[in-house]
């Protein structure tokens, strides 16, 4: 009787990590860090946490829609360069962080749509356009700004980086756009024809284009959304550092993005995961950056960390999709040996 | 009597619960010809490629010059000296036509590498038993990328011929010749028997079986039915031991309705591409019309133009309208739904659950803007029902279904929409009997609705018992256009075959 229970538990337990590895994962992880530091698990700590992944985090967001729709950009650091770079300068003229916002909002969405046509009119997989982009928007602000940085003016300083700095009803204002952004995203991806798209081609293009969806539309929007969500992540950027130094602005948050992706459970072949999952992806990326502090593993080993993680989920979900493969094999078999058994007719 | 180079004999081969090889004897004689002829799905294929080691029998016995043997892949019976050219190419795209022909068969110079001018050379010397056929393009050093299909077969089959091969097996290897280039494969061939070679000739073209084949071997639902000498023969006792002495079924779903005046819903004309040669026909209103013919002949590419997702010349005018489909999105919008042949590439999501793959043409109908999820599955579980669909619950993945039930998934998805012209493509392929006969229901009752279908079946029983009406498709053209007495299973088999000089089985146009 016990070992029945015991199975039956398990069992339960496998189907419910299959479904929501990244909240199982981010239980872990969070048990992991309180063991570590006791008070790790507090109010204050945690608002920090989302305040902190909330930048890359709005990327992140983006980039798995992009990846759930079978598609990759590796641009996306480069374009946070060069939009917040040039937001600052048009913040300079203007002094208005409003115009500041769209002007970012807009370059970014016109930075997405460059990336999603080269890949869907010019026939180049995503992979080769958005490392030449990648390298393209990077080299355009470095030059403007002669490898120096992009300086908010000092009358400016203190009202604009309250953006990222403020609170509402003591939460974190750059948490509060995050989680906004994450539900809006969510309900697009989740409740919205286009969303059931973007999860269609990524599944089977081919077996979309049958059905009536114009996939290099689809295909074209993602990036676009990716990039109006890296203008947005570019403005806040600008807030929070009030200096954008060209070179290294926004440097491997595609990375940072894409692993948060990864363990957010949304898999890197796509047509599978849910927002919800980059989410807690891109808290978690945050916590295990954290945790290497907390540590003292050194910081030059962060991208050894991250790269680690990225191989170890991506081959974990590899184990699971064989595994499924293997017991619906087992299934289809089992149901001809009955269709053997008892012939239909 | 000659002494016999290869012999198999009651070969069977199972494809998971799919037989389709059961009892496959066939001798191979050197210095003769022999046509290996039967319908879709009657196991040539798959005789002959068990015989050439790329599959593996399930029973039955090869013996080889009097040696009991079995190849567990090509490279094995080749180096035995068995040799096979398919009508799927396997040449290299990025290889030169001589790299290509001497692949892994490489003349050595003295130092041990590769004797490129000796191959060059050799190849120059192979080209000239197809010269005059091909375009100066063709040359040993040419890529095989640049080359059309017919010379890519060309190529291929101067590779089988340059292992010299005792027994040389041509699957369809005409297909894509011309009458010139067929003239210089048949030279070759008389060249090769003089040479005492054993030859298999695999060919869906009356003509040709009669011209370049000795005997005959009639192959039937994987049996070995009869063998013929061709010179005491002709095309009907042939096609009398294809189809068997099943004549005169009739269809069991009622009686074939007839359909006089009524106006034409469907108007193809001319209509080319790369796989289509002309094709023009007219359906009427509500008329269940048939597809026939040997495979890959065109019908697929015929669905696809249809539907939006394949260019073409020619004219298509439905319900009055003329029509240009850049996307089949235009085609659904007009009333057309396909379903298409492999479910697991073109049909479903295999990821997505089946409540995702029913809905994914029709969530249009539920934006408010954001999805009605809630209607959205009470309409989905009502048409799962409707289909008697067996399954978990609505958000398992449409991978857990099986085969017959994830086909009803792909058609319940277009029936949610009520399409006017139903496409099908080969829709029963794999689809287990029980499921086969409630398919079959389902289309009859959507013909009674009014529903207009046009339905490709490689199954030429199939296209009996449902249809009024089959079109027979050979090399991209409507060879003939059945229907009342003239629809029968061996006037099928005989049109598909592209037999002519017949009499009894003659045909009165009914085309309108």
């Amino acid at each position: 009787m016990k070992n029945i229970l015991k199975k039956i538990t398990w069992e339960n337990f496998k189907k419910f990590n299959s479904k929501y590895s990244y909240l199982v994962s981010f239980i872990l992880l969070l048990a992991l860090a309180t063991i570590i530091n006791p008070r790790y698990f507090s109010y204050r700590n945690l608002s920090t946490l989302v305040l902190q992944a909330s930048i890359k985090g709005i990327i992140t967001l983006g980039m798995s829609m992009v990846i759930i729709a079978g598609l990759i950009d590796l641009s996306v650091g480069s374009m946070v360069a060069l939009t917040s770079g040039l937001g600052v300068v048009v913040l300079n003229a203007t002094g208005n962080a409003w115009i500041m916002l769209a002007f970012c909002l807009v370059f970014g969405t016109i930075l997405g749509a460059i990336n999603g046509l080269l890949v869907t009119k010019g026939k180049i997989a995503p992979f080769i356009v958005t490392l030449a982009t990648m390298s393209m928007y990077r080299s355009i602000i470095v030059q403007l700004g002669q490898g120096g940085p992009f300086n908010v003016d000092l009358a400016l300083v203190d009202k604009f980086r309250m953006i990222a700095a403020g609170n509402i009803l003591g939460i974190p204002n750059l948490a509060v756009i995050f989680a906004i952004t994450t539900i809006i995203i969510s309900l697009v991806m989740a409740k919205t024809k286009f969303g059931r798209y973007v999860y269609a081609v990524g599944s089977n293009e081919q077996a979309a284009k049958l059905t009536g969806i114009h996939v290099d539309r689809v295909k074209t929007m993602t990036f676009t959304i990716t990039g109006l969500l890296t203008g947005l992540a570019a403005f806040l950027l600008a807030s929070r550092l009030t200096s954008i130094t060209a070179p290294n602005a926004g440097v491997s948050f595609e990375l940072d993005a894409i692993a948060g992706v990864a363990i957010g459970g949304i898999a890197m072949t796509g047509g599978s995961g849910v927002i919800a999952g980059s989410f807690l992806g891109a808290i978690m990326l945050q916590m295990i950056e954290g945790i290497l502090i907390a540590a003292k593993i050194p910081p030059f080993l962060n991208g050894l960390v991250k790269g680690a993680i990225i191989i170890f989920t991506v081959l974990l979900q590899h184990r699971n999709i064989t595994q499924r493969k293997m017991r619906l094999k087992a299934k289809s078999a089992d149901k001809e040996e009955a269709v053997k058994a008892n012939p239909v007719e | 009597m000659k002494s016999i180079v290869l012999c198999t004999e009651n070969i069977e081969k199972r494809f998971g619960g799919v037989i389709a090889l059961k009892d496959g004897s066939i001798e191979i004689r050197p210095g003769e010809v022999l046509a290996l002829v039967g319908s879709n799905g009657s196991g040539k294929s798959t005789l002959t490629k068990v015989i050439t080691g790329v599959l593996s029998s399930d029973g039955g016995t090869i013996t080889y010059h009097d040696k009991p043997v079995s190849y567990s892949n090509p490279m094995a019976a080749q180096r035995a000296g068995i040799m096979a050219v398919y009508q799927e190419l396997s040449l290299i795209p990025s290889l030169t036509v001589a790299q290509n022909i001497w692949l892994a068969n490489e003349p050595k110079t003295r130092f041990g590498s590769i004797d490129s001018k000796t191959m060059n050379a050799e190849t120059a010397k192979l080209l000239t038993l197809f010269e005059g056929t091909f375009q100066p393009s063709l040359h040993p050093e040419a890529y095989v990328r640049d080359l059309p299909l017919d010379e890519r077969q060309i190529v291929e089959i101067l590779k089988a011929y340059s292992r010299k091969p005792e027994v040389l097996i041509l699957d369809e290897a005409t297909a894509s010749l011309d009458s010139k280039q067929v003239n210089c494969l048949f030279d070759l061939i008389q060249l090769l028997k003089s040479e005492d070679k054993g030859l298999v000739f695999v060919s869906h073209r009356m003509d040709e079986i009669f011209r370049i084949a000795d005997r005959a071997v009639i192959l039937r639902n994987g049996k070995t039915v009869g063998e013929v000498l061709i010179a005491d023969s002709n095309e009907d006792e042939i096609v009398h031991l294809m189809v068997g002495s099943n004549v005169g079924l009739t269809r069991e779903l009622g009686g074939r309705m007839t359909f006089s005046a009524q106006e034409s819903v469907l108007i193809v004309e001319d209509l080319e591409n790369e796989q289509l040669n002309g094709v023009s026909f007219n359906i009427k209103q509500g008329e269940l019309v048939g597809i026939g013919g040997l495979r890959g002949q065109g019908q697929s590419s015929l669905l696809h133009t249809l539907f939006g997702n394949s260019h073409y010349t020619g004219k298509i005018t439905l319900f009055d309208e003329t029509l240009s489909f850049d996307h089949p999105k235009e085609a659904i919008e007009h009333g057309v739904a396909l379903i298409p042949g492999d479910r697991a590439t073109e049909g479903l999501l295999l990821l997505r659950s089946i409540f995702e793959n029913f809905h994914l043409p029709n969530w249009a109908k539920y934006c408010r803007p954001l999805l009605k999820m809630k209607s959205a599955h009470s309409d989905a579980e009502e048409m799962g029902k409707q289909l008697n669909l067996i399954m978990e619950s609505l958000d398992a993945p449409v991978s857990s279904l099986s085969g017959g039930n994830a086909q009803k998934v792909v058609i319940g998805k277009w029936l949610l929409r009520e399409p006017k012209l139903l496409l099908l493509d080969d829709p029963t392929k794999g689809v287990d009997v029980g499921t086969k006969s409630e398919f079959y229901k389902l289309l009859v009752k959507l013909q009674e609705n009014g529903t207009t279908i046009l339905f490709y079946s490689s199954d030429e029983q199939e296209l009996l018992d449902l249809c009024e009406r089959v079109l027979v498709m050979q090399d991209g053209k409507v060879k003939a256009d059945l229907s009342g007495d003239n629809l029968t299973e061996a006037n099928l088999v005989f049109h598909s075959m592209g037999a002519t000089n017949n009499n009894n089985h003659h045909e009165e146009s009914t085309h309108a």
